[in-house]
Parts: structure tokens; C-alpha cells; sequence
């Protein structure tokens, strides 16, 4: 049996509790935040400043794929709002296929400000995606401009993981609506 | 009688202070997080329906698991009109009259699917109504989708159901439960 003494000489040992955990006193650091300053590869991807409203009712109109070779993309945060008229947006992940039509590129903004990192990812808005499948809804919001209008998908929750290549899309209900937001996401093994 | 010492070659030695307790660095993430990056079991049930009668139950889920506990998180609620909405626990019977909803994995690289009953109706019948409210929402008209944090969660146990009811006919009510599955042996 073995117990576990101080190394730095005062001769203190380390408690194990009643549940059989072993005591510690842990600094700690959100993962994210761990990511961002160790890896540099946590993220802002904003829709643009000029909003996103759809051609037609039920358009895709914006596109987020990961393309990172072997590291999840984890999005922990959606943050949304809609002027012009009351809309819905579908969130969909698994989505397949190949976006095409008048696409927008956009570029994820690095929240570390001494890094050179680039999101590996592709990123698009349009009025109008075109030449995907339909995934699996798993979120949805409705927004008023009339009322609160604004909608986070936010920690504390188990965040959306795109694996590599995993495609997520955004689906809005009416072409009445203008969208904008912003995703935050990063990498991780 | 040990002591720890840094493996990486610079021989550090791990400290323990005069608490006894073991100095460390750590990385944190949620549970929910770990959960749906580790293990693919943490899901988003949405449903979206109207309400048909007074007090009418469009909302039933039952953890049918037999080894997993279900943890919700909370829930994201768009009513279209003033209502009120009670979220109880404990309902009995068999449910009539709702239809099958497959809560979305949040893992995009999971295969997993959630074990349950999940239904929602505009009316769902043959469960009792004599449950205990848990959380009780009153909207004083059409509200946007907005979340509602559960403080300390919800655990639905092997076996235990979670209704949601709502008092006023003809209310579209949409809305998502995020939850995953939590083995309270392994803590995953």
C-alpha cells in the first residue's frame, strides 16, 4: 500500500475521502479557455453585418462544415436574432451534399489575439444553399423583433461536436426575416 | 509512502499542502460536455404542437433505460399565446393519442439513439393527473424561444416519466429538452 507525501519536503499526505476520492486543491480552467490560450483554436464565426434573409421560405442560408483532418469542431454557442418580421430558423447537423448557388465565404475570427490560426472549416451564408440533404433538426428557435428577438444556445450544455467532414446547417422558416448571429466554436482531439 | 513526480524530465515533485489535500492543474469541461464528446449520449428532444382542451398533457417522456439515469439540463419554450405551463414528474398509465418524437443526437459522429418514450399531442391521454409539479412557466402572450435553466437539474430515473401540461387550448407550443444519460456507477 502506498500513500502519497508532499515532494516539496513538509511531509503533508494526501487525504482520500469517504467516497474514496482523493482530496485535491485544483486550479482550474474551462476547457475552452484552455484551448484558446494553450492550442489557439477557439473561434468566432460571425454571419456578417449585413444579415442573412432567405429567397424563398425554407432555404438553407448558412453552411458550416469542419474540415479539420482529425479534430472535432465543438460549438458551444449560437447566438441569434432577427429584424424585419417574426421568423423561425431549424438548426441541422449531418447534414450531406455539396452547397452550391450565390454563396457567401466566411471566415471565423480567432479569439486569441497573438495567434495566427485559421478556423480549418467552411463557412458560408447565401440567400439560397442549394444541393444539400437534410440532416437531423436538433435545435430550432422562434424569434419576435417585436419582443425579446435574441436566442443563445449556451454553456452549461453539452455543445454540438462536428466531427471531421460533419456538416452543420441552418434552415429558415420565410424570406420575410433577416437573420444574423454567430457561432463560437473550437477544436479539440 | 510515495511521492509523485513529474514525468516529463524535470523532475518536479507534486506537492501536498497542509490540508492534506494534492495540488493540481486541471482542464475542466462540463459533464454534459464530456458526456456528449466522450460517450454520444446527450440529445435534444424537440417537439412542437398545440394544445387541444384545458390542462391538456402534450409533452411525455419516460427513461425506459435500465441502467442510465436521465439528466435535463432545461428547456427552451415559444408559446404563441398567453398559457401557463406546469412540467410534473411522477405521471402513471399508458399514454394515448400522442405521437413518436426521436430526440437528435448531439454528437454528429454518434450513432446512438436515446432509450425512451418520447410522445407529444395536442391532448395526451391515459396518464393520471395527480403529479408533482416541478416547474410551473405563465407567458402573458406569444413569447420568442428562450431558455429556462433547471437550477440542480432534472434526474429522471429508470423508469420515471416527465409530463408537460399545458391550461390553455389552441397554444402552439415549441420547444426543446436538451439531456444525456448519466451512469451514477461510472459517472459518465
Amino acid at each position: 500500500m502506498t500513500v502519497i507525501r508532499d515532494g516539496t519536503g513538509t511531509n503533508h499526505l494526501a487525504e482520500v475521502d469517504n467516497k474514496n476520492r482523493l482530496r485535491a486543491y485544483c486550479v482550474i480552467e474551462p476547457e475552452a479557455t484552455f484551448i484558446n490560450r494553450v492550442e489557439q483554436e477557439t473561434y468566432s464565426g460571425a454571419w456578417g453585418s449585413a444579415g442573412v434573409k432567405a429567397a424563398t421560405a425554407g432555404n438553407y442560408i448558412l453552411y458550416l462544415k469542419n474540415t479539420h483532418p482529425t479534430k472535432d469542431m465543438v460549438i458551444t454557442k449560437l447566438k441569434h436574432r432577427c429584424t424585419d418580421a417574426a421568423g423561425s430558423i431549424s438548426i441541422e447537423m449531418a447534414v450531406a451534399g455539396t452547397p452550391g448557388g450565390s454563396l457567401t465565404t466566411l471566415t471565423p475570427t480567432n479569439r486569441n489575439a497573438s495567434s495566427t490560426n485559421e478556423a480549418q472549416c467552411t463557412y458560408y451564408s447565401s440567400t439560397d444553399i442549394t444541393g444539400l440533404t437534410a440532416g437531423r433538426t436538433v435545435g430550432s428557435a422562434y424569434f419576435d423583433p417585436a419582443l425579446e428577438g435574441v436566442f443563445n444556445f449556451q454553456e452549461p450544455c453539452s455543445g454540438w461536436i462536428l466531427p471531421p467532414q460533419g456538416i452543420l446547417a441552418v434552415k429558415a422558416d420565410n424570406n420575410t426575416s433577416t437573420h444574423y448571429g454567430g457561432f463560437s466554436f473550437y477544436f479539440r482531439d | 509512502m510515495t511521492v509523485i513526480r513529474d514525468g516529463a524530465g524535470d523532475g518536479y515533485l507534486v506537492r501536498v499542502n497542509s490540508s492534506n489535500r494534492l495540488k493540481a492543474s486541471a482542464t475542466t469541461a462540463s459533464i454534459e460536455h464530456s458526456i456528449n464528446h466522450e460517450v454520444g449520449q446527450a440529445y435534444n428532444l424537440l417537439f412542437e404542437v398545440t394544445s387541444s382542451g384545458s390542462d391538456a398533457v402534450i409533452l411525455y417522456m419516460k427513461n425506459t433505460s435500465t441502467t442510465l439515469d436521465m439528466v435535463i439540463e432545461g428547456i427552451y419554450l415559444y408559446v404563441s399565446q398567453a398559457c401557463e405551463l406546469c412540467i410534473r414528474r411522477d405521471a402513471t398509465g399508458t399514454p394515448v393519442g400522442g405521437s413518436d418524437v426521436v430526440p437528435a443526437n448531439l454528437n454528429a459522429g454518434s450513432n446512438k439513439e436515446a432509450v425512451g418514450i418520447f410522445q407529444q399531442g395536442s391532448a395526451i391521454t391515459g396518464v393520471d393527473g395527480t403529479e408533482t409539479t416541478m416547474f410551473k412557466y405563465k407567458f402573458t402572450g406569444a413569447s420568442s424561444t428562450k431558455f429556462y435553466n433547471f437550477d440542480q437539474d432534472i434526474i429522471v430515473s429508470r423508469t420515471r416519466v416527465i409530463t408537460i401540461e399545458c391550461d390553455t387550448t389552441g397554444t402552439l407550443v415549441s420547444g426543446m429538452f436538451p439531456f444525456n444519460y448519466h451512469n451514477t456507477d461510472t459517472h459518465e
